[in-house]
Parts: C-alpha cells; sequence; structure tokens
C-alpha cells in the first residue's frame, strides 16, 4: 500500500465556547485517526457540527490541534511552517473573494504565492480555466459572476499550484447540475493522475458517485471508515449513513 | 540567508501588500478626504493674493501658505490613514477572505508585512499628491524651486507610517472599528507626552515610580517634537532640536509595533472564528 499523504492520530481540537458570560469547554475533534492515500477520494460525512470543518482547518494549518499530529506527505506539520502546503489546495466552506479581480487576476496572484514562474502560470491557469470551464468568463470581475460561477472560481484557486492533495469542504453548495458533472468529471481525472481528494459533504449522492472510501464523523470521533462498496452492503448511502448516525446495527 | 533566499520571503509580502493597495484604492472615502485637502491646499494661494501683510501677522507669503499647507498634510495624513486602514483591514482580514490566503504556503508574518507595506503605499501616495500640491503653490507664486518643502514634509509621512503601523497593531488585538479609535486616542496622547514628561520629571514620588512613568511615556510617539522638527526644515522657527533622535524614536517605535503585532497574528484566525 502507498504512504498516506495525510495522516492524523489522536488529533484533538478543544475550545472554549461563550456562553453569556461564561464560557463552557467544547470537545470539537476527538482523537481523530485518518489517512488519506494517493490517487483515491475519500469522502468526509457527519451531520452538522461533527467537526468536519474544525478537522479540515486544523489539517491546512489554519488552527492548531489541541493535542495529536497531523502528517502531510510524511512531514509533520508544525504551528507557523507554511512548506508542507505547498503540494495542498483547500476549497474552504465559505469563502469571500475579492471583488476588484477579474478571475484570471485571481488565479495568477495565488498562483504567484506559490511561486510559478510566468510561462508557468499562464499554461497553469489556462488549463484551470478549461478544466472548470471557466475560460469564457476569465477577463470577468469576480463581482459579476454568479454565486456557482463564484464556487467555481474557490475550486479554480485549489488547482493553481497543481497539488497532490485537494481537500474540499462543501464543495458542490451552488453548483447547478451541468458545473456538478463538470466538477465531478475533474475530481476523477485528479485522481486517475494519481492525486489524493478529501472530501467533506452533505450531498451523500455526490459521494455516492465519486468517492473511492468513506468516513464518518459525529461529536468530533471517528465512527467508521471503510470502501464504498461495504457501505452500499445494506441499502443506500444515505440509510447506511443513517444508521451509523443512530448507533443502530443492520 | 542568500539574496535568492531573501527575494522568496520578499515576494509574497510585496504581491500582497500590491493586493491590499488595490483593495485600498476602491476606498471612496479616502478620496473624499484627499479631495478635502488639496481644496484646503488650494487655499494656500490666498496668502499671494492679499497685499496688506498685517492679514497674516506680518509673516511673508510663502510662510503663510506653508503653514496652511503643513496644516492641511497633518490633518488630512492622519484622518486618510485611519480611516482607510480600517476599513481596508476590515475587508481585507476578514476570516472568510483570510482563509484563502493562509491555507496558502504563506508564513503569517509575510501577510501581515504586506497589509502594513500596502496600507502604507497607497497613504503615502496620498502624502505625495498633497505635499506636491502645496509644492506646487510655492513653486508658481513665489518663483522658487522650493525642494525643502519635501524635506520639510517629509515628518509627515514618518508619522503616517506611524499611524498604520499603530492601527495594523491595534487591529490584531481587537479587529473591529474600535481599533481606529483607540489609535486616534493613541495620537491624542502623543501630543501630551512631552509635557506629561515634565510633570513626571518634577513629581513627589519614588525615584522608581518616576524612572517608571518616564519609561512608560517612551511608547507614545513624541508629535511635538517632530511636528517641531518639520517646521524648523520649513523655515517657521529656528530652534535647537535634534531631528535624528524623534525620527529614531519614532521608527523604533514602528518597528516594535510591526513585530508585536506579528506575534499577536500568529493566531489572529482563531480570534475570528
Amino acid at each position: 500500500m502507498s504512504e498516506a499523504v495525510l495522516k492524523t492520530s489522536g488529533l484533538t481540537k478543544r475550545f472554549f465556547q461563550r456562553a453569556g458570560f461564561f464560557s463552557r469547554p467544547v470537545l470539537a475533534v476527538d482523537g481523530l485517526n485518518l489517512e488519506v492515500r494517493p490517487a483515491e477520494i475519500l469522502g468526509f460525512l457527519g451531520p452538522n457540527a461533527a467537526g468536519k470543518t474544525t478537522t479540515l482547518n486544523m489539517v491546512v494549518g489554519l488552527i492548531p490541534p489541541t493535542s495529536g499530529t497531523i502528517e502531510l506527505f510524511g512531514r509533520r506539520l508544525r504551528p507557523g511552517d507554511p512548506e508542507p502546503l505547498r503540494r495542498i489546495g483547500y476549497v474552504p466552506e465559505t469563502t469571500v473573494l475579492p471583488e476588484y479581480l477579474t478571475v484570471r487576476e485571481l488565479l495568477d496572484f495565488f498562483a504567484y504565492l506559490f511561486g510559478l514562474s510566468l510561462r508557468d502560470r499562464r499554461e497553469r491557469i489556462a488549463s484551470i480555466l478549461d478544466i472548470t470551464g471557466l475560460s469564457k468568463e476569465k477577463g470577468t470581475l469576480i463581482s459579476n459572476l454568479s454565486m456557482g460561477q463564484r464556487r467555481l472560481v474557490d475550486i479554480a484557486q485549489a488547482l493553481v499550484n497543481d497539488p497532490d492533495l485537494v481537500i474540499l469542504d462543501e464543495p458542490t453548495v451552488y453548483l447547478d447540475p451541468l458545473i456538478l458533472e463538470r466538477f465531478r468529471a475533474t475530481l476523477t481525472a485528479l485522481r486517475d493522475r494519481g492525486k489524493a481528494v478529501l472530501m467533506s459533504s452533505h450531498m451523500l449522492a455526490e459521494i455516492e458517485k465519486l468517492c473511492d472510501r468513506v468516513a464518518v464523523i459525529d461529536a468530533g470521533r471517528l465512527l467508521k471508515v471503510a470502501r464504498k462498496e461495504e457501505f452500499l452492503e445494506h441499502g443506500s448511502m444515505e440509510e447506511e449513513f443513517l444508521r451509523i448516525i443512530r448507533h443502530e446495527h443492520p | 540567508m542568500s539574496i535568492r533566499d531573501f527575494f522568496d520571503k520578499a515576494r509574497p509580502v510585496i504581491l500582497i501588500s500590491r493586493d491590499v493597495c488595490r483593495q485600498a484604492s476602491k476606498e471612496r472615502m479616502m478620496y473624499g478626504f484627499l479631495l478635502l485637502a488639496l481644496l484646503f491646499i488650494l487655499m494656500a494661494n490666498v496668502p499671494f493674493m492679499v497685499d496688506d501683510p498685517r492679514a497674516f501677522h506680518g509673516e511673508k507669503p510663502e510662510t503663510a501658505a506653508l503653514q496652511i499647507g503643513f496644516m492641511s498634510i497633518n490633518i488630512f495624513t492622519l484622518l486618510i490613514a485611519i480611516f482607510t486602514c480600517v476599513n481596508t483591514l476590515q475587508n481585507y482580514l476578514a476570516r472568510d477572505r483570510l482563509v484563502l490566503l493562509l491555507s496558502k504556503p504563506v508564513a503569517r508574518w509575510q501577510v501581515l508585512e504586506g497589509v502594513v507595506l500596502g496600507l502604507f503605499e497607497i497613504v503615502f501616495m496620498t502624502w505625495c499628491l498633497m505635499t506636491g500640491g502645496v509644492w506646487l503653490v510655492i513653486v508658481s507664486q513665489a518663483k522658487v524651486t522650493g525642494l525643502f518643502v519635501w524635506s520639510g514634509m517629509s515628518v509627515t509621512a514618518l508619522l503616517a507610517l506611524f499611524y498604520v503601523t499603530l492601527v495594523v497593531f491595534l487591529y490584531c488585538i481587537i479587529p473591529n472599528v474600535l481599533s481606529g479609535v483607540l489609535a486616534i486616542f493613541f495620537i491624542i496622547a502623543g501630543f501630551g507626552a512631552s509635557l506629561a514628561q515634565d510633570m513626571f520629571a518634577t513629581a513627589p514620588v519614588s525615584p522608581f515610580a518616576r524612572q517608571a512613568l518616564l519609561a512608560g511615556l517612551q511608547v507614545l510617539p513624541k508629535i511635538n517634537e517632530l511636528l517641531g522638527v518639520s517646521m524648523k526644515t520649513l523655515g517657521f522657527f529656528d530652534v535647537p532640536i535634534r531631528p535624528w533622535s524623534w525620527v529614531g524614536h519614532t521608527l523604533a517605535l514602528c518597528a516594535v509595533l510591526n513585530l508585536a503585532g506579528c506575534w499577536k497574528f500568529r493566531n489572529f484566525f482563531q480570534r475570528l472564528t
């Protein structure tokens, strides 16, 4: 088996939530052990407030874990060391894109942050615009894009560095069926090129269509990780998901 | 560190500063203040049009014109710096905006330095326009090269750098409009710093307390002294004043605020979560 591109061991996040004058401790993620391997799409499922976004925020170094470790490409992620992020593409749950830039300018900004040369940037951006179907909108100001198109720009910016691991947090929100089809093709093509994808979503149908393995998390704890076929042994993905969350047996 | 390493580290800072500058250039309030400042500076033509020397207390028209320009630049640099900084920071360092930037291989200090540099660039551009306005008045009316106008006003540019670093530092602690209000209070306190220093020096307290009070005053900008340096260069009066000690003090304050801001910015994202 290939070495995991992402490995979390005992990942825990505890923070304090304000309640009036006082704060109460909340255990958002509790000892999470998760692996993402090359050339696979791992679906990351869980009900609301299960700890999915907190986990992903820790994986990309936005917030530090309370305890536990994160290894990216065999290298431990440490606070203040952005180097492991060089091979990652991240699509956050919600974003505010700079409205004064055009699509191409925004992609060029992020590509330049990765240190790509002018020629590489041009080639890369042209290819991403083609993949995401944004070629016609490349000169359009972001303020003039629809919500679905903005979501596509979110996805496009995550691909500017040709990442080996793509992390997507609820990426299919606002996407219409036509764009969804293109999105699925993009992810499948990435997997076929040996890239790893970690996708958090509530859209069980998308998870069922796209993912090779599925991880289910609730109240910060990992309840099940298995191949998609195992999930579908006793019915649909939705039925199995609900059974796991309710701790029922088939 | 090799030159290549230095440029690798500086690249994201410059890139972010350009982006911040572009964002800040969309601030309409800044243009409003700039327009008002230029109108005030236009008024610097008036002393050249009045024949009666008593109208300006016997001062030469150039001096009176410079005084009008100097006051306009002082007031409007402060207003432009504070309002532009707070508005831009609220947009640029918003949680959903920052998440994209921080998930890239960019160190947090690079983001913050880029923000400071970008904000200073835009405020400096407005300073150049205002000083250019005063200089044009002097050149056209007094028929002199008037290059001293630029060096005389340069203290205001230094103060602009201080205002920017102060607002950014305060914004890292309190990420809302209150940081701008606090910055204004801090700057007002800076005007009274020299007076307070004289009072503390003769206060009937223990030597330790006196030293502590005097040391505490060092964190305030010495705005009166800096303005004095500027006025001397512009020829309003001639007093023995050491420019470099006050300039050095302000630069040191900027550096300390900058470092403290970078330190606070390490967990800035969590404060927004």
